[in-house]
């Protein structure tokens, strides 16, 4: 069957893969399927805004309903981790984006760099919020290195250590868990539990797309290796780019909710 | 010229109508513009951050205590006007169809309404408890003037023996506390076990919770000295061991 409408096919045995893509033949222009392939990928993105308005509307509710509890959550978090949370996150922004231009410009390898450092950053982003944030806060294991660590100097429990000695223990640190899974001793509050739940509902699931989000760019990578992608050919990179965006956005909204109002 | 208004038929393709070729929707946006939307975005960020620390310092030091709804619409106008830009040029709603511009305006409109609406219930609460409650008449012990559960807004989450989970963690800890000092001090009776256990758990407290991470009013609650105090604000000092103050005030610090 003839494909009278491949405008852009070369010839098979000379051209790269994106430049032989022949767009679906229910598309009129390879134009209209990378137009379609978004609006249907937008519409994705407001069932995701959705999904995390739903969260969002809970932090609502219970922040009129325990101002206290939230109060004393919100104080248990170190700002610091959050804005450079932020930081690494709007950088791993910038590089996807720059990875689009440099694909749509025919700089595949620099494309392929943009790629690894958004993936890069979005691995350093997870780590942070596993070793800095959750593992304390939900066990009472601090990272060695963690700088917070010091802080806690009168508690440590000598010699009860975990992950060949990567995390030592600090006594009446953790428990700061969700709803019935509380055990922190010093609330002063009883319904900061309510506070956790909200924090480990907002960011786990956050934390999941950033993870989902560095298996789509991984993928994407590993195609532009192979010649996938080029100026005419790049919706593939496009989605991508979209979703990790959208992670951002979330983040944006997250830290100031969690970490700084009070 | 007469054949930009009045295409000739041959020109016209049937399965290119709007003449959108292949290129059409594809918009570049260069680096530079890229890299001055990350470094707006970034001053922002600081700028958002330096808001709430400014904050803090102001009602530490100061006393100056801004209202609540400024931190609040601070942070929130900062936090839009990120999102806006990351919306704008990163994901080129700006250059695209705007279709999708609309799909997400439409999501966001719906979003509002969902937050509205929760706001209007929950800041009339107090309305629908009271005529929950129904008249207050005489006689009777008055020990439920609040009707009962489900519209108590201070039921907290309770373990399966009905104890609040936070009073069930504090009393798990005193419970350990006094198992080690009983070991190290066999000699003591329940009296002095229970201070001793008590006057531990409060030096752990002040140990864990005062110094913080310098995060959010952790400053501002030391604010008691000799001369003046500061109210503990909205906390009903169920779960504090002492008898008045806050954890701050204790000693060790």
């Amino acid at each position: 069957m003839s494909t009278p409408h491949a405008t852009n096919a070369a010839s098979p045995t000379t051209a790269a893969r994106w430049q032989r893509y022949v767009h679906g033949h229910h598309w009129r222009t390879q134009a209209e399927e990378f137009d379609g392939c978004k609006l249907g990928f937008w519409l994705f993105l407001a069932t995701e805004v959705l999904l995390f308005g739903g969260i969002f509307c809970g932090y609502a509710i219970f922040r009129v309903l325990y101002p206290t509890a939230w109060a004393e959550g919100s104080s248990a978090l170190d700002w610091k981790i959050g804005a450079f949370n932020t930081a690494v996150l709007l950088v791993s922004s910038y590089t996807m984006a720059m990875s689009i231009y440099c694909i749509q410009t025919n700089k595949i390898s620099r494309a392929r760099w943009n790629l690894a450092v958004t993936f890069l950053l979005g691995l350093a982003f997870v780590i942070l919020k596993l070793a800095l944030e959750y593992t304390p806060k939900w066990s009472g294991y601090f990272f060695v290195l963690d700088p917070a660590l010091h802080h806690h100097e009168s508690m440590i429990v000598e010699g009860k250590t975990a992950f060949f000695g990567l995390f030592q223990f600090v006594e009446g640190y953790g428990g700061k868990r969700p709803g019935m899974l509380f055990t922190y001793p010093f609330a002063v509050d009883p319904q900061v539990p309510v506070w956790w739940a909200i924090y480990y509902c907002g960011t786990a699931i956050h934390a999941a797309h950033v993870l989902i989000g560095m298996t789509l760019i991984a993928r994407v990578w590993h195609l532009a290796g192979k010649g996938v992608y080029g100026p005419t050919y790049y919706a593939g990179v496009e989605i991508t780019g979209l979703y990790w965006h959208l992670v951002d956005l979330i983040w944006i909204f997250l830290f100031p909710l969690l970490y700084l109002i009070h | 010229m007469a054949h930009d208004t009045t295409p000739s038929p041959a020109a016209f393709d049937e399965l290119d109508p709007h003449h959108s070729g292949v290129h059409a929707s594809h918009v570049i946006v260069g680096p530079m513009q890229l890299r001055a939307v990350l470094a707006v975005l970034l001053v922002f960020t600081a700028m958002t951050v330096g808001f709430a620390q400014a904050e803090q310092w102001a009602s530490a030091y100061f006393g100056v205590v801004l209202p609540h709804w400024v931190n609040v619409a601070g942070a929130m106008s900062i936090a839009t006007i990120k999102a806006l830009l990351v919306m704008a040029i990163f994901m080129q709603l700006k250059y695209d169809n705007p279709v999708n511009t609309l799909i997400m305006g439409v999501t966001l409109a719906a979003l509002a309404i969902f937050i509205c609406f929760t706001g209007m219930d929950l800041f009339n609460r107090s309305q629908v408890y009271d005529w929950k409650a129904g008249p207050i008449v005489a006689g009777g012990t008055g020990g439920q003037l609040w009707g009962g559960e489900g519209i108590s807004e201070n039921k907290a989450i309770t373990t399966p023996v009905g104890e609040s989970v936070a009073l069930h963690a504090r009393n798990e800890y005193l419970k350990r506390l006094r198992d080690k000092i009983k070991a190290t001090h066999p000699e003591l009776d329940d009296a002095a076990l229970e201070a001793a256990a008590l006057a531990q758990f409060e030096a752990d407290k002040a140990a864990t919770v005062g110094h913080g991470h310098g995060g959010h009013a952790s400053h501002a609650d030391t604010g008691n000295t000799a001369n003046r105090s500061r109210p503990r604000r909205g906390l009903s000092g169920a779960l504090d061991t002492a008898a008045t103050g806050n954890a701050h005030a204790a000693p060790a610090h």
